[in-house]
């Protein structure tokens, strides 16, 4: 399968998945929907870029995008998509058929829905072989057994004839995988992958995504709304809000030195497993922006809890941190002056709720 | 395997009631069983002669005995002579059936190698010229009974133009292919039409929905063309209450025969029954009847174990349960 | 009609949990859109257009049908229900007028002098009556049997689901399993048969038949799935809190079941009693085209259809086509009020 993988990597200078101003806009009565709105970046082999947001900040419809998988009708898709150095916006679908399963391929939230549910797993996972790299039944049912094989799914030739229903959530999702890995895609798409599965199930599953991503020199996009689940699985992180992106950067940078007040909240938000139990969860106060009039601002300005008149005033432009690979959109970013002093003014009201609070109770 | 006995018990219990209620029919006729007499002999008959009419159909006997001694008769094959003609009505049936069963079979066929492509198309290009105006004109064929199709085909295909005779007169398929096909497809059209409407209709809803779903998506994403992303993704999943529809529209379909029979005069179950009424033929009415409503019962026994079985989901819980 | 997602009404206010869709990221993208579709967005305004000729219709239908015999045209004598003995001399009359073709459709030979212009519409029947004339009693005859079918299938109907879905118990398994038999005949040759049974064999072929059978017949016709429908949704309401509050506070079955479930299932019925008011139109014509439903001289659309077939094979189209169109538009009209309804009250249909 490497072997394939080589074979048709179009050598190419420059990033392997290079996106400039990305505009993905719907259609709808209520107006226009800016589901992506000029978003930015580029991918090298091999690397794995995590896309990170809470429901509604266009990771979902971006990383669909970039694929060109969405619905024609109804959708304003501008920017540019240079895809081994070939511009894959305004091909036709048959043209990105070509690219579907076979360059870039896609795993998706819940593994129930997302498999046919009346298609034998192994005619699903062939399908592809078979159209991509014409096998016939005898090789492409080979090959699904070793790909079954090395998504580690016990007793593959089992399998391939049972149903998504009669397989556990953590055995779809491998086969989801399988299904994605069968032509030797250079791009794996990985939105929201974990999310339905069990806890337990989570952590096996993203460790086989990167280890065929090793294995297999595959770059991944891992679009998710929890930074816990990238943290370990990622080269970089971009952070989405509102269809804009607000903060990039590699992983360990991110982690260590973030920028935006949305972040830091995104990561407060994940539920610590040393907090005692019954801690009250930092939950981001406020709904997601309406894409069809977002605030002129800041898009985050009316739930920041560090709002200033300037953020409600002027969108902050992408602004480049002390590293040059760490961008972020924030006028008063994490550590600066004005975000200190508002932190201890917060703070010391909390603690006065809190002390209050005890006094009551 | 439970739900296979359960079906079957239902069916069973069905069956016995639909033969009771025809069986013991002849006892609740308005007029009494004189008319039964009168019918057989003629006006001004003996006792003798009226006494024998009444054993003979078994009215005299209590109406579980006369229940059985049916069940046997009609088991067997010997139903006995027509009051009027005394000819049998088993061979009356005989040569019936087969016209209205080629009807049936032909109206469904139509129906659903017409609805399926119009509905997949509709439901892919939903909202589109095309969907509106197939969902429009199902939504009005709908309003079309047979007895509205069946002229207006006719005139414009029978009498404006003369492509095919009227009325339809039944040839064996296999003596005359050419005949048999010019016999039957009007009738056919006209049977076919409103089953379409419905078929295309629910289809087409299922359909939508099924293109919703994210394995439409993983195929997509997988380089599946369109083509076979409809049919071989999408259909199938979408066609579980079109199974369940095209068995319950049985019952439908037996109505349209009966009509499109009469119109187009030929000689099914449909005319057989229409006909018996009219020259007060009770017995014979009795055993159209009972034929399609058995026939009816036994397409809805079939179905519900051909949606098990299409279904490997519903196949699965079904073996568990 | 089916209206698949995406496509609402221009009137439509989007509430909250619409936004919250339109906001998700995993939204039902549809994923499977033909590229070449149109690039705009669709809104419907055919509905209301439709909705009022269908209320015009209904509305020239049931006051022209109950005012026919005032109409300029009618024959007095012969068009309405009198026996056929009384008409032969206006029969003989007519014939010179018999089998005359509506104006409209170009035949040249137009009425002669000093006959009234009455043949314009639908033109005549081989009797030289008005088919127009003829048409609109026949209205009436279908609409006064359906009518009264379905407000009998409906009362009697409502009352088993009721009782039924409220009680259970045995009363519920005595009639649902009597539901599920009456609904294993093939409708039509359920009504064939009650209607043989019900008719009086001495009279079955005179020429004076009641309306009762056919009535009786097509009220048997309605009641299973009226029944299976309100047995449904009694369950459902049953469950409600306001009803279990209701009993908890001690009000009597029959106060919990006209109080507080009836109001609540009157819309769905409604909605589904306009598709069974259409059906029943339907059997009737099937009914009268057999030549099972009332008898003639009381014209009905199923019987004119079906004795305008002979002419027909002759080329007189407009005998059988004429009065199939006028039925056709009121099957058509009712059935797209009943859709409306089903769609404001937002009941699928679940029963046919």
């Amino acid at each position: 399968m490497n072997s394939r993988v080589q074979a048709t990597s179009r050598q190419t200078d420059g990033p392997l998945l290079k996106v400039t101003d990305l505009k993905t806009h719907f259609r709808t009565e209520r107006g226009l929907v800016r589901s992506v709105d000029g978003v930015s970046f580029s991918l090298e082999r091999g690397r794995a870029l995590g896309i990170v947001g809470e429901s509604g900040s266009g990771k979902t419809v971006l990383s669909r995008s970039i694929m060109g998988l969405l619905p024609g009708r109804n959708t304003e898709r501008s920017g540019s998509v240079v895809f081994e150095g070939e511009e894959i916006i305004g091909l036709s679908l048959k043209d990105r058929r070509k690219i579907w399963g076979r360059e870039m391929s896609m795993i998706f939230q819940d593994p129930m829905t997302s498999l046919n549910p009346v298609m034998r797993v192994g005619k699903q996972i062939t399908e592809g072989l078979k159209i991509h790299l014409g096998m016939d039944n005898e090789n492409a049912r080979a090959t699904a057994l070793r790909l079954l094989h090395d998504v580690r799914i016990p007793e593959p030739e089992k399998r391939l004839n049972q149903y998504a229903f009669e397989l556990s959530g953590g055995m779809r999702q491998r086969v989801m995988i399988a299904i994605a890995l069968a032509c030797g895609p250079t791009v794996l798409f990985a939105d929201e992958p974990t999310t339905a599965l069990d806890v337990t199930v989570q952590a096996q599953i993203l460790e086989l995504i990167g280890e065929q991503r090793r294995d297999r020199n595959m770059s991944v996009i891992l679009v998710t709304h929890d930074l816990g689940v990238v943290a370990g699985h990622t080269d970089e992180i971009a952070v989405m809000y509102g269809g804009k992106l607000v903060e990039k950067a590699p992983t360990r940078t991110l982690f260590a030195n973030m920028k935006m007040p949305y972040t830091e909240a995104l990561l407060r938000s994940i539920p610590n497993i040393e907090d005692p139990s019954h801690t009250r969860l930092n939950v981001i106060a406020g709904r997601p922006p309406d894409l069809v009039n977002p605030p002129k601002g800041c898009r985050f300005s009316p739930r920041c809890e560090y709002v200033q008149p300037k953020c409600i005033a002027e969108e902050p432009p992408l602004l480049t941190a002390e590293h040059a690979d760490h961008v972020y959109a924030c006028w008063y970013p994490v550590g600066s002056p004005v975000y200190r002093e508002k932190r201890a003014q917060l703070d010391k009201a909390k603690k006065s709720a809190g002390m209050s609070q005890v006094g009551a109770g | 395997m439970r739900y296979v006995l359960r079906k079957f018990a239902q069916t069973v219990f069905v069956v016995v009631l639909v033969t009771l209620l025809t069986s013991v029919a002849l006892r609740f006729l308005p007029g009494g069983t004189d008319v039964l007499v009168a019918l057989k002999t003629g006006p001004g008959a003996t006792k003798e002669q009226a006494q024998k009419v009444i054993t003979d159909l078994g009215l005299d006997k209590p109406w579980y005995t006369q229940y059985f001694s049916w069940m046997k008769h009609f088991v067997t094959g010997d139903w006995g002579a027509t009051l009027q003609s005394n000819t049998s009505i088993a061979s009356a049936v005989k040569r019936a059936l087969p016209i209205s069963a080629y009807l049936m079979v032909y109206g469904q066929l139509l129906a659903l190698f017409t609805a399926v492509p119009v509905a997949v198309w509709s439901a892919y290009r939903h909202n589109s010229r095309f969907d509106r105006i197939a969902t429009t004109s199902a939504f009005g064929m709908l309003s079309l009974p047979n007895y509205i199709v069946a002229p207006v085909l006719m005139y414009f295909v029978s009498v404006q133009r003369k492509w095919i005779p009227y009325p339809s007169i039944y040839t064996s398929l296999f003596d005359d292919p050419v005949a048999h096909f010019k016999a039957f497809v009007l009738p056919s059209i006209t049977i076919a039409l409103p089953l379409f409407a419905g078929y295309m209709r629910l289809l087409r809803a299922d359909m939508i929905a099924t293109l919703q779903s994210e394995f439409i998506t993983t195929a997509r994403a997988k380089g599946v063309s369109t083509r076979n992303i409809l049919f071989r993704h999408a259909l199938r999943p979408s066609m579980f209450s079109l199974v369940t529809a095209t068995a319950v529209n049985v019952g439908a379909l037996m109505g349209g025969v009966v009509i499109v029979e009469q119109f187009f005069l030929l000689n099914g179950m449909g005319r057989l029954t229409v006909e018996s009424i009219f020259s007060r033929e009770y017995p014979s009415v009795q055993y159209a009847v009972v034929v399609l409503a058995l026939i009816y019962v036994a397409v809805n026994f079939v179905a519900d174990m051909a949606y098990a079985w299409i279904d490997p989901r519903v196949r699965a819980r079904r073996a568990i349960g | 009609m089916d209206r698949p997602e995406g496509s609402r009404e221009k009137g439509d206010r989007l509430n909250m949990s619409d936004i919250d869709v339109m906001l998700d990221d995993n939204a039902p993208v549809v994923p499977l859109i033909d590229e070449a579709a149109p690039a705009k967005v669709r809104v419907r305004k055919r509905g209301r257009v439709t909705k009022w000729l269908a209320i015009s219709w209904m509305v020239f239908i049931t006051v022209s049908s109950i005012g026919a015999e005032s109409l300029p045209y009618i024959n007095h004598s012969c068009d309405q229900f009198a026996s056929i003995g009384e008409c032969t001399t206006a029969t003989h009359a007519n014939i010179r007028l018999a089998e005359r073709p509506p104006a409209w459709a170009g035949f040249s030979d137009s009425p002669q002098k000093g006959e009234p212009a009455r043949f314009g519409l639908m033109g005549t029947d081989k009797n030289g009556f008005d088919l127009f004339a003829r048409s609109l009693l026949g209205a009436r005859t279908s609409l006064i049997i359906a009518g009264l079918a379905i407000t009998f299938g409906l009362a009697i109907g409502t009352l088993l689901g009721m009782i039924a879905g409220y009680f259970r118990g045995w009363v519920d398994v005595v009639i649902e399993n009597l539901t599920n038999v009456l609904l294993s005949f093939p409708a039509l040759l359920l009504a064939i048969f009650f209607v043989t049974f019900f008719n009086d064999p001495s009279t079955a072929a005179a020429t004076t038949r009641p309306l009762w059978p056919v009535v009786v017949s097509l009220v048997i016709l309605s009641i299973p799935p009226l029944t299976r429908l309100v047995r449904a949704n009694t369950i459902a309401y049953a469950q409600r809190d306001f009803v279990v509050a209701a009993r908890s506070l001690g009000a009597k079955g029959s106060r919990v079941l006209f109080r507080e479930i009836l109001p609540n299932i009157v819309p769905t019925l409604l909605s589904f009693a306009l598709t069974g008011l259409a059906l029943l139109i339907v059997a009737e014509g099937a009914l009268a085209f057999l030549g099972l439903s009332v008898e003639a001289p009381v014209p009905t659309w199923g019987r004119m259809i079906a004795t305008g077939a002979g002419p027909l094979r002759e080329g007189s189209w407009w005998i059988s086509l004429m009065p199939a169109f006028m039925m056709f538009l009121t099957v058509l009209a009712i059935n797209l009020l009943g859709d409306v309804l089903a769609q404001r009250f937002n009941t699928r249909e679940a029963i046919s």
